[in-house]
């Protein structure tokens, strides 16, 4: 129930004063009576029934007050009403026209010839608009994502409407039809028409509409479905692929995974086709069971870095849409990783690097390999550091003045320096990056050891670490070096000891960034090295000092849905280009003060690829990390009917479907219920009066 | 109620005139030491015809009716009633009950039952019949005993005016007719001015006793209009005038119950008064008391005849 005026339910605040003045004994005069025996035992008789009476008149009153003052309020009832049945009244209708890519699929007609249900939806929109009276209005709505609406709101003129329909054809986007009922019943808001619907015409292979929507209905939701019949299509689709680096020595190497859904009632043998860069790659069968999805995995090596286009396929089935899958993929070189080893003993497990290596080496499925060169500090002088991303220094003591500025400049400007110095503590060379100044040694009392305490697992080094174990909660450490503590100095403290000591520390350096552990990287000083968390802990380090976590490989979207296009300060100018060789250009008066762009134009599946114009580089340069591509959602395949057409729900799901809700005004029937009580008041009143009056 | 006996029967214009003509007539039977205008239960020498006897030897001849023998050809004596002088007792209810006005008359009930028992002492003493007054609730508060000198009246006539309502005072009724029968003795007649409103069983018995003793017994029962239809409309808090606990009413919502419930109670008074021989005249104070009067002597011819 919701009140117009709710405000005058302040007049049930009458009720206190009509109590008062009913309990309250009312003015008399006093008359002495000669036969007041005969009042006592009239009296007497009477007054059970004269105390009912006083009770049911202060009710009466009570309740004309409430039922008068509620009348006031304005009152309505929320009620649903079945449905279907139209009166003479105007109609208000908006049609829900679903051109989500499921609507693509090819349907056998009774009559003969083969047709898409979006054309059969069309042609039955066009037949619902036919039918509809010159005073009715209509709006038609597209139900896929975004919802658009196409007629210019709520119309008269179906004419228009019908051949605005005409021209129409069916997306790739997913349907979104909650926002389509939302924005269908803000227009039928503003209409005043007595009766309002909306009509949704589709293969009701949508999903279904939540109950939270359906509630807030005001108008009667009628659905009509396009297909003829309600078989299980033959039908399957590529709805997901996926591009990882294979785990091999080769950053090129990668496994393409295609996953086919077979949504027939009967097993099929699909042909599976990898195109890459516009040329066939790969082909191979796959058996997939009715109701299940397999994998495809194909195993490629790209010649060249930097981004790669393709496409997964099978064969013709009644809705192709869903039969082809784009994908994209920003194939990265190696990392490579310079490892200065300050105590070099080859083949003994004793070298300094032994663990280390063993630990840069392992391949990692789906990331970028690690290509590891050792060197002596002695070789170090004469190599040129700028072809390595990370440069680790393994207890390295003394090295030339030369070696040291070179470090200290690969740091700056961008490189990656991992230093381990153990129970080196001449390291002065590289104080200019250093985390801190080195300030001795400490070494554990015989027997003993000092433990790791806290790490910081926000940090990206320890981010997939964070729900589980690090594994470096029982490493035990012998002897460390021991800092001087320089607030001077922006670090962060990545490890420490329970002492609170630090044991790994980080410092960004200009473009660069140092990491220090305070111990060695053998299992000299520690047994870090034959802990659990060793491996990721180096893997994660390389990788973060080479800054290879940032890397993103190119996004994929749901056709039909927005995707945020990153801004640099300065750009001149952004261009979009679609699959289908439409381009999109941002001026830089819609860039300027960006940090994102939204780009919705997005309907069309496949590898749409961006350029952008900087001020420097004085001409157009494409943006990898911002390709995407865009697929059908992969919920679009499966065509199976997820909701019921208006006629076949049964009383239940026919009462949330097909009843229409509204507001009944009920203040009328209040009134009315007043003004009897009134009059039931009178009559209690006048009962014992009428009596008396008779005389 | 002015002090001047005489001005009682002024009170009303027209009352003495209105009855002064009227002659009280005493069905029942009475004895008397004294002659007088009423019929004694003894025949003897009177002008007024009683009844046919059959002649039976030694009656007396002249008492033959020549003309019932020559109609029938038998013999029959006339037997006459001898007159007697009338003792009468008025019985005046002091109880408060009685000090009632209401809204629609000129007198209380008080005042109007001494008007009626002063006009028929007046009355009752110019035709040479005794009157004697007794006033009373709880107790006595008027004596006087039956007196027929012409010059009792004005002693009547003051005793009545100066008769006081007892206020919250009940009637006993059993004690004022106790005596009420000591003083009369024989025969005579009682007229009883109230609302009755206390006659209780013992009173009616005593009452049944006198009214078998052959006394002529009448009640004039005096009531206010008020009491017979309750004609308030507010809602009204009603005190008792005899010591009744008082209550709050809405008089409108009880008037239907409380007339139901005053017939019933006059029925039993009624009934209670048939078995009694006992006449009850309505004296309502709205009526004019010369109606009453007049209702009063012709009831008393109807009965005779």
């Amino acid at each position: 129930m919701s009140f117009g005026s709710p405000w005058m339910l302040l007049g049930l605040l009458l009720l206190a004063p009509l109590w008062w003045i009913h309990l309250k004994r009312r003015p008399h005069h006093t008359v002495a009576f000669p036969t007041l025996f005969i009042l006592q035992r009239v009296l007497k008789q009477k007054r059970k029934q004269s105390r009912m009476r006083e009770w049911l008149i202060l009710l009466l009153r009570a309740l004309i007050v409430v039922v008068f003052t509620a009348a006031l309020a304005r009152p309505s009832l929320n009620v649903w009403r079945p449905g279907g049945i139209r009166s003479g009244l105007p109609l208000s209708q908006v049609i829900l026209l679903d051109n989500s890519a499921s609507m693509r699929r090819r349907i056998n007609m009774p009559g003969g010839g083969v047709e898409t249900a979006f054309e059969r939806a069309r042609q039955l929109a066009i037949a619902e608009l036919e039918r509809l009276r010159p005073q009715d209005s209509v709006a038609v709505i597209l139900v896929g994502t975004p919802p658009q609406l196409i007629t210019d709101g709520l119309t008269t003129d179906k004419e228009h409407a019908v051949m605005t329909l005409s021209g129409l054809n069916p997306g790739f986007a997913a349907d979104a039809l909650d926002d389509a009922i939302l924005k269908a019943e803000r227009l039928l808001s503003q209409s005043s028409s007595a009766q309002k619907e909306v009509l949704l015409i589709s293969d009701l292979a949508t999903k279904p509409v939540s109950p939270n929507t359906l509630k807030s209905m005001q108008a009667l939701f009628r659905v009509i479905g396009v297909l003829p019949d309600t078989s299980t299509p033959d039908n399957a689709g590529v709805t997901k692929v996926s591009v990882v680096p294979s785990g091999g020595r080769e950053a090129r190497e990668v496994t393409i995974r295609a996953e086919i859904t077979n949504y027939s009632n009967s097993t099929k043998n699909i042909d599976v086709a990898l195109t890459l860069d516009g040329k066939p790659a790969a082909r191979g069968m796959l058996k997939v069971a009715p109701g299940q999805s397999g994998v495809k995995a194909f195993h490629h090596r790209f010649d060249e870095k930097g981004i790669h286009f393709g496409h997964v396929s099978i064969g013709e089935d009644v809705f192709d849409a869903d039969n082809v899958r784009y994908m994209a993929t920003n194939v990265r070189r190696s990392i490579r990783v310079l490892v200065i080893n300050g105590d070099s003993r080859p083949g003994s497990w004793m070298d300094e690097t032994f663990y280390l290596q063993k630990a840069l080496d392992t391949p990692i499925p789906g990331e970028v390999p690690l290509h590891t060169q050792i060197v002596t500090p002695e070789i170090a002088r004469v190599t040129p550091l700028d072809g390595f991303d990370v440069i680790f220094l393994a207890g390295v003591g003394d090295i030339s003045p030369g070696l040291g500025e070179r470090l200290v400049r690969y740091a700056e400007e961008g490189g990656g320096l991992f230093i381990s110095a153990g129970n080196r503590d001449q390291i002065n060379y590289l104080k200019a990056i250093m985390p801190a100044e080195v300030d001795g040694i400490r070494t554990a009392d015989r027997r003993k050891y000092f433990e790791v305490g806290a790490v910081k697992l926000s940090h990206p080094i320890f981010q997939t670490l964070k729900e589980q174990s690090t594994g470096l909660e029982n490493v035990h450490v012998n002897y460390h070096l021991l800092l001087k503590p320089n607030p001077a100095v922006r670090r962060v403290v990545l490890m420490q000891l329970k002492d609170g000591l630090p044991l790994l520390l980080e410092r960004q350096v200009e473009k660069g960034a140092v990491l220090l552990l305070t111990t060695t990287i053998d299992r000299d000083g520690t047994d870090l090295p034959i802990r659990p968390g060793f491996l990721p802990l180096i893997q994660r380090s390389t990788r973060y000092l080479s800054r290879s976590l940032e890397h993103r490989e190119p996004r994929g979207i749901d056709a039909g849905k927005f995707i945020s296009l990153p801004v640099v300060e300065g750009m001149q100018k952004l261009i979009v280009l679609s699959p289908n060789k439409k381009r999109t250009v941002f001026m830089a008066g819609r860039l300027t003060g960006q940090a994102r762009i939204r780009f919705r134009q997005t309907n069309i599946p496949g590898a749409y690829r961006v350029w952008a114009e900087m001020p420097e580089s004085g001409g157009l340069t494409e943006l990898q990390s911002s390709a995407f591509v865009a697929n059908i959602s992969s919920a679009e395949s499966d065509l199976s009917r997820k909701i019921k057409e208006s006629n076949e729900l049964n009383r239940d799901e026919r009462n949330m479907y097909t009843a229409l809700k509204g507001k009944l005004p009920i203040w009328s029937y209040l009134l009315m219920a007043g003004i009897l009580l009134l009059m039931l008041e009178a009559i209690v009143v006048g009962i014992g009066l009428r009596k008396s009056h008779r005389l | 109620m002015t002090q001047d006996p005489r001005i009682l029967l002024d009170v009303e214009p027209g009352t003495y005139d209105a009855i002064s003509h009227l002659k009280i007539q005493v069905v029942a039977a009475i004895e008397g030491f004294l002659g007088g205008a009423h019929r004694s239960l003894h025949l003897g020498p009177s002008v007024e015809f009683s009844e046919h006897n059959r002649y039976s030897p030694g009656d007396d001849i002249r008492n033959i009716d020549w003309k019932a023998l020559a109609r029938t050809d038998r013999y029959f004596v006339k037997a006459h009633e001898r007159d007697a002088q009338l003792t009468c007792l008025m019985l005046l209810d002091c109880s408060g009950s009685m000090d009632y006005q209401g809204s629609r008359t000129r007198f209380n009930k008080f005042d109007y039952a001494k008007i009626l028992l002063g006009a028929l002492s007046h009355l009752l003493v110019k035709q040479g019949d005794a009157v004697g007054v007794l006033g009373f609730a709880e107790s006595l508060t008027v004596s006087l005993p039956p007196g027929g000198h012409p010059g009792h009246l004005p002693i009547v006539l003051e005793r009545l005016a100066r008769a006081q309502v007892q206020p919250n005072h009940r009637t006993r009724f059993a004690d004022v007719l106790k005596r009420a029968q000591s003083i009369l003795g024989q025969r005579g007649m009682l007229v009883l001015a109230s609302d009755m409103w206390q006659m209780d069983e013992e009173a009616g018995l005593i009452l049944k006793g006198l009214g078998h003793k052959g006394h002529d017994i009448t009640v004039l029962q005096v009531q206010s209009p008020d009491e017979l239809d309750l004609p308030f409309d507010q809602t009204v808090e009603f005190k008792g005038m005899e010591r009744e606990p008082g209550l709050i009413a809405e008089p409108a919502l009880l008037r239907h119950d409380y007339v139901n419930a005053l017939a019933k109670e006059q029925a039993r008074l009624s009934l209670l008064t048939r078995q009694s021989r006992v006449d009850m005249v309505a004296a309502h104070t709205s009526r004019q008391p010369y109606e009453v009067l007049v209702e009063f002597a012709s009831r008393r011819n109807r009965s005779r005849k």
